[in-house]
């Protein structure tokens, strides 16, 4: 049995993905499947909880959640995707201070449509943001 | 595969293997001329085809306005051991 794997980014929609195998005795075989990326992952209403997925590690199928929610105090009127714009960063501590765990620190980013959109940022809680 | 050679006196057969592709060669008395048909990919007899899986369909979250970074996987198996090269092409619809 033999294997590949790959990554690879893949746009918005309906993806039809083509894998080709040749043996090198005039046999080439391949198989099809398709991959949606969903563009939308956050709902009208309020209260909304969203949980992003990691774009530093390639999504596979029913692996999409992320490790951090982003929580909308207000009201959602629009849907639409929010995501990380930066990957986590660690930060060194201040000279001199010595931190328990170093913070992670993240640029959350939506084109929902939300009251307060512009409202800044957050309120860490353990792996949780809050966007008043 | 259907050939359609016409050759006014034909008097010698033979098949070669070129590369990749596999040929009938034919030898035409009137003219002296070797015409070469194609037949197409060349397979060696008695080997197997091998099988190949790419998975179910899936879908998975957008991790930004330009996409997902996305995972393929596919497995193959060649009953003569050959071994085998992987090639993946794509299309996308909005």
């Amino acid at each position: 049995m033999n294997g590949q794997s790959v990554a690879v980014r893949l746009p918005i929609g309906v993806n039809a993905v083509t894998v080709t195998v040749d043996d090198a005795h005039g046999h080439v075989v391949s198989d099809s499947i398709e991959i949606t990326v969903v563009g939308e992952n956050t709902f009208t209403g309020s209260g909304e909880i969203v949980t992003p997925p990691d774009d530093n590690i390639p999504s596979l199928a029913g692996t999409t959640a992320g490790r951090v929610s982003v929580t909308f105090l207000g009201q959602v009127l629009a849907p639409g995707l929010t995501w990380f714009a930066r990957a986590p960063t660690r930060l060194a501590a201040p000279s001199g201070k010595q931190l328990g765990s170093a913070p992670l620190y993240y640029d959350v980013a939506t084109t929902s449509g939300c009251r307060r959109r512009r409202a800044p940022l957050l309120r860490p809680e353990r792996d949780e943001l809050r966007v008043p | 595969m259907a050939v359609d050679a016409r050759l006014a006196s034909p008097v010698g057969l033979s098949t070669a293997v070129r590369g990749r592709r596999s040929g009938l060669y034919v030898a035409d008395s009137q003219d002296h001329r070797v015409r070469r048909i194609d037949l197409g990919p060349a397979t060696v007899a008695g080997n197997q085809p091998p099988t190949v899986d790419a998975g179910a369909d899936y879908s998975v979250t957008a991790t930004s306005p330009a996409g997902a970074l996305v995972g393929l996987y596919a497995t193959a198996q060649d009953p003569d051991g050959d071994p085998l090269t992987f090639a993946w092409s794509g299309r996308s619809e909005r």
